[in-house]
């Protein structure tokens, strides 16, 4: 919680325009709040909003600020992991069962190894994009593989499901 | 094995679809990069993802126990593939209870690991239980799959009542002609003495008791005889009402009924009577007598299946098999004296000529009166009512004695026999 809630703090002090940094600064509360309830609660399903609130203040940032690639993108995209995956963490803790002693470690180190591989493939798909020249065809042709895998990946969810 | 995608999988999928949309939708690469921890891990994972194969063995301490009693259960759970967690529920029934350990466990396998689990039971309540049934719930590395299993590993686990304190039993009037412990009314051949007679031509001259032969000798009188009881076994039938009971905090009238029934059972078969058991209810049952520790295993295994069976069909004793009665046989029955057919066939029994006693397993301390004066008054009848029923049997020769937890069931014998000394028992 205390993540999200520097999330959404430093995305809404990096804005420039005032108007910007009220709408970040409540969009990264009622992030926090969002999650800080889900948890006590136990709705997992409080997760995933307040993740996509956090990612709209980012959104918003680049909406407002030039065209020029952000390099902080990798970072939002870690932070945006860190949250989830120790809200996920948060909510299995509560749990009835117990973990075995040294499970948290182990997790720990599969979270910061996921973490470094995030920024890492991050720098290098903007160093990708940033080389192809940002905008017009290669923009599209990204889009378009990404609604694609969106689709795959979420018949792969169901198929996994069912 | 069952597989289901946790809540992670749908949000991950969503956000990984909803910042690719949005990269899509405003022309940002940035938020392409957003969607990469989400899309990478979820695919990875779900591809990665196998099922795994667990073994689960479940090895009890001993199959049978007392009351009380406490067993070790041992769970060993293998696996040729790592898992990265594993969650172990073993299901106890009610009347078992954890005493030491945990029923839940979380445990991690690694690459061809063995793992064991161990815990103590208490055994809480007499009964059979079948103890065994596993739930398992493994998840991948990520957390995205659970896969549950339901393993039926049972054995069954036999749980006898906790025997009361006995000293002294109800003794039988009648005897068998099979040697015993009890010392017969009638005279003959034995070790106990009874009375004194004067020598007839036949008796042993073993049997001549000189000092008092002496002492008559100046009487005109000539020798005098020890006159002997034989010890002789008896015929007892212990009769479990299962019509109906009184509960309240996890006890019940059956309970503490089937616990007096069993210590009784095993003393009677210690002094070599043949015990008998009816259980007379919803469902009947019934075991002719027998005499010894096979006997003693026969009846306590019948009573650990007694159970209330609701019925409302009449029944008397006229449905008891013939043999299961014997003539001259001590009847006792246990029973809460909570229905009718119970309370008729008892009196049935007796009006047939059995020598019959009544241990009445009190429901009054499981049915607390109510607050406002009609219930007050509804509980000071029914306990008039009960008075009144003890009184009717008490006055065709049947001793009853009111056993609740509290009191020693010694105690309560102690009040029949003193009854059984002075009431008329003779046949009907």
């Amino acid at each position: 919680m205390l993540l999200a809630a520097s999330a959404g703090a430093w995305l809404a002090l990096a804005a420039d325009a005032e108007l910007l940094v009220r709408a970040n600064a409540a969009a990264g509360l009622t992030a926090a709040l969002l999650l800080a309830a889900g948890l006590a609660l136990r709705v997992a399903l409080a997760l995933p909003i307040a993740v996509t609130l956090l990612g709209t203040e980012y959104v918003a940032l680049l909406g407002f600020e030039g065209e020029a690639l952000d390099a902080r993108a990798p970072v939002v995209a870690a932070a945006l992991l860190a949250v989830t995956e120790l809200g996920y963490w948060s909510l299995e803790l509560r749990g009835p069962v117990a973990a075995e002693a040294g499970t948290s470690l182990r997790r720990l180190g599969l979270l910061a190894a996921l973490l470094c591989g995030v920024l890492a493939l991050g720098v290098v798909l903007l160093a990708l994009v940033g080389a192809v020249s940002a905008g017009g065809p290669a923009v599209d042709l990204l889009g378009a593989v990404a609604a694609v895998s969106a689709v795959a990946l979420l018949a792969l969810a169901a198929h996994r499901t069912s | 094995m069952t597989s289901t995608a946790t809540p992670r999988v749908t949000a991950y999928a969503a956000l990984a679809a909803l910042f690719l949309l949005s990269a899509l939708a405003i022309r940002r690469p940035e938020l392409a990069v957003l969607a990469l921890p989400f899309a990478l891990p979820l695919s990875a994972g779900l591809h990665l993802a196998r099922p795994p194969e667990v073994l689960v063995w479940l090895t009890l301490e001993r199959e049978r126990a007392l009351e009380q009693d406490e067993l070790a259960v041992e769970l060993v759970v293998a696996s040729e593939r790592p898992v990265e967690r594993l969650e172990l529920l073993l299901v106890l029934p009610d009347g078992l209870e954890v005493a030491s350990g945990a029923s839940t466990v979380s445990v991690r396998l690694g690459w061809d690991d063995e793992r064991a689990i161990g815990l103590r039971l208490r055994c809480a309540r007499w009964g059979n239980y079948q103890v065994g049934e596993i739930r398992l719930r493994a998840r991948d590395r990520l957390g995205l799959v659970a896969w549950e299993q339901q393993l039926d590993r049972k054995t069954l686990l036999r749980v006898y009542p906790l025997p009361e304190t006995l000293r002294r039993i109800v003794p039988p009037v009648a005897t068998q002609p099979s040697s015993g412990n009890e010392v017969a009314r009638q005279k003959g051949e034995g070790i106990e003495f009874t009375d004194l007679r004067d020598f007839a031509p036949g008796d042993r001259v073993r049997s001549i008791n000189w000092r008092a032969s002496a002492r008559r000798s100046g009487l005109g009188r000539e020798l005098v005889v020890n006159e002997r009881s034989p010890e002789r076994n008896a015929d007892v039938i212990l009769f479990l009402d299962t019509f109906a009971d009184a509960r309240a905090g996890g006890r019940s009238t059956l309970e503490l009924a089937v616990r007096a029934t069993s210590t009784l059972a095993s003393h009677y078969l210690e002094r070599r009577d043949r015990v008998g058991l009816v259980s007379f209810g919803g469902i009947l049952r019934w075991l002719t007598p027998g005499m010894g520790s096979t006997q003693r295993y026969r009846i306590v295994d019948a009573l650990l299946e007694s159970e209330i069976v609701f019925n409302y069909a009449w029944k008397d004793v006229s449905i008891i098999p013939a043999r299961t009665l014997p003539a001259q046989a001590l009847v006792l029955a246990v029973t809460p004296l909570l229905d009718d057919r119970a309370v008729e066939a008892l009196v049935d029994l007796r009006a047939r000529g059995y020598d019959l006693a009544i241990v009445e397993v009190s429901p009054v301390p499981f049915a607390v009166p109510g607050e406002d004066e009609v219930d007050a008054l509804a509980h000071r009848l029914w306990l008039l009512r009960r008075r009144e029923l003890r009184s009717r049997y008490e006055r065709l020769g049947v001793a009853v004695a009111s056993w609740s937890d509290d009191a020693p069931l010694d105690a309560v014998l102690e009040g029949v026999r003193a009854f059984r000394r002075h009431a008329r028992l003779g046949r009907g």
